[in-house]
């Protein structure tokens, strides 16, 4: 218990949030890697899980191909980067990516996929474009499915882009493995307690945009 | 003018959905497919504006083969009432009404504008535009899908059991509403349903089809009342059941008249009252032998074929 306080008070002394390697800072670049982990996942995976929900093809190797990669252990998937790519953002990032794209593609095609399909029938009867269904109808009508998507990959993320600092990177990721070769366990503790606020604060925020962004009229 | 030429549809089984259908759909008449589940009225219904493409044969509007038209423009000019309302349930009333003028290209606001007068012309307060289609009840959704199909004042309009959900009173009033509306605007309609009397009630010109799409009899509904081609569209019509043969029965100087169980159901009255026709305010198609696919003869030889 008096462990949990010492790094309470770590995690809250002014003196560690300032500087350029300090808490400030750190968690600038935590969220930094979060947001291009997330974003370039999003980039790959929202557009494929909304072709494959669209179309209602290819759901097999969708659903396939994402528990593949959540079988993957992140902690080896950096490491093998590492060594192939060196010390570097890269080699955590495509780790990221990887474990993002699961949940994302998830979240896309059964957004798509939610959608009544008698409502999907009438807009094209209505004789909207296949492109006007999709935005007008199905991710409107799916955005709070995709939102849980991207909601779950960021919370991985976060909770795992600490291991950027592993290969020599910034983030909070630094405090956890300082702690750990110093033995300063309040510095450790304190770190990982940054990481869950940290989580906990980007899922309010993602709550609070799925709220805003869930259609209305439904009962 | 709505042409169907030999037209069939296979999904690739062993039965096809439609074979060898072809009918005529003359303008600016109400012309009903009915028939049991299976016999393929919704496909050739959604053969129209191409959300079913034949398989063989072909679909002309206006002489016009619907295949050779881009689908989504073809879908645009005409109207699609179904059976579910269809509405999108994250859009307003007058916003789904005006769905396909904003598609077209017509200013929202206009397109709103013309959308409440819609709602008023099919009956609904122009207070509920801004509601959206979950609060509204059964039939004020189909009115609502009604409205929408309208909105482009489309001269074809295509309504696959557009009132078969909705409970038997409110879907009398629908029934009449339709009639009126289609009294001042003299729409091209296709109508599919499985109920007889509905048929009856709204088609200038009724076709009675047996499973794949075969023509059991196609006429006026007096036609169809007067001779039933066969055994099938008698008891289809319910002639042997006893309540499509009405007798009068003198009862306290009153003429009353009574189905085949004995029952009573009305009371006769010697004025003459307008004819059907006039009632509709169009002409009757099913004598219009210029057109002549769709005759009694035209069922049977297609009957034949069947093996």
């Amino acid at each position: 218990m008096s462990q949990l306080i010492l790094a309470l008070q770590w995690a809250t002394d002014p003196a560690h949030w300032s500087g350029p390697t300090g808490i400030g800072v750190r968690l600038l670049e935590h969220l930094w890697y979060t947001l291009l982990g997330v974003g370039i996942a999003a980039l790959i995976a929202v557009p494929i899980g909304l072709l494959v929900g669209h179309t209602r093809r290819g759901r097999g190797l969708a659903v396939a191909a994402a528990g593949a990669a959540r079988a993957l252990p992140t902690l080896g998937l950096v490491t093998l980067f590492g060594l192939l790519l060196g010390i570097g953002l890269l080699a955590p990032l495509i780790a990221f990516v990887v474990l993002a794209i699961p949940s994302l593609l998830a979240g896309a095609y059964s957004a798509c996929e939610a959608v009544d399909p008698r409502t999907v029938d009438a807009a094209r009867a209505q004789g909207m474009t296949e492109l006007q269904i999709l935005t007008r109808v199905e991710l409107p009508l799916g955005m709070p499915l995709l939102i849980t998507g991207l909601r779950s990959a960021t919370l991985q993320v976060i909770a795992t882009a600490m291991l950027a600092a592993y290969v020599g990177n910034g983030g909070l990721g630094r405090f956890i493995f300082l702690g750990l070769k110093t033995q300063d366990y309040p510095q450790m503790l304190g770190g990982s307690l940054l990481v869950i606020a940290l989580a906990i604060a980007v899922e309010a925020l993602l709550l609070g945009i799925q709220r805003l962004t869930a259609p209305r009229g439904l009962a | 003018m709505i042409r169907f030429e030999n037209v069939g549809k296979s999904y690739g089984g062993a039965t096809p959905a439609v074979e060898g259908f072809s009918c005529t759909i003359p303008s600016h008449t109400c012309t009903v497919l009915v028939g049991t589940s299976g016999s393929g009225k919704t496909t050739l219904l959604r053969m129209v504006n191409r959300m079913v493409d034949p398989t063989s044969g072909r679909v002309l509007i206006d002489d016009e083969d619907v295949a050779t038209v881009d689908p989504v423009a073809l879908r645009r000019r005409i109207g699609y009432v179904m059976q579910s309302s269809g509405l999108l349930p994250h859009r307003t009333v007058v916003d789904n009404v005006a769905t396909v003028p904003v598609l077209t290209g017509t200013p929202r606001r206009e397109a709103r504008a013309r959308a409440l007068d819609l709602l008023e012309m099919v009956g609904l307060d122009r207070d509920l535009g801004g509601r959206y289609p979950a609060q509204l009840s059964g039939g004020q959704q189909q009115r609502v899908g009604v409205a929408r199909a309208l909105a482009a004042d489309p001269n074809i309009l295509l309504m696959d059991e557009p009132f078969g959900a909705v409970d038997p009173i409110v879907r009398a009033e629908l029934q009449d509403e339709l009639a009126r509306l289609q009294q001042d605007l003299g729409k091209t309609i296709l109508f599919v349903t499985h109920d007889i009397d509905e048929a009856f009630r709204l088609g200038d010109q009724v076709i009675v089809l047996r499973p794949g799409g075969v023509i059991a009899q196609a006429g006026t509904p007096e036609e169809i009342l007067a001779d039933p081609a066969d055994d099938f569209v008698g008891s289809f019509i319910g002639a042997g059941s006893g309540k499509r043969t009405l007798r009068v029965r003198e009862v306290e100087g009153r003429r009353i008249v009574v189905d085949g169980a004995g029952s009573a159901i009305g009371v006769l009255d010697d004025g003459a009252g307008p004819s059907r026709a006039a009632l509709r305010g169009a002409a009757s198609p099913g004598t219009d032998r210029a057109d002549g696919e769709r005759a009694h003869g035209g069922g049977a030889h297609r009957a034949g074929e069947r093996p």
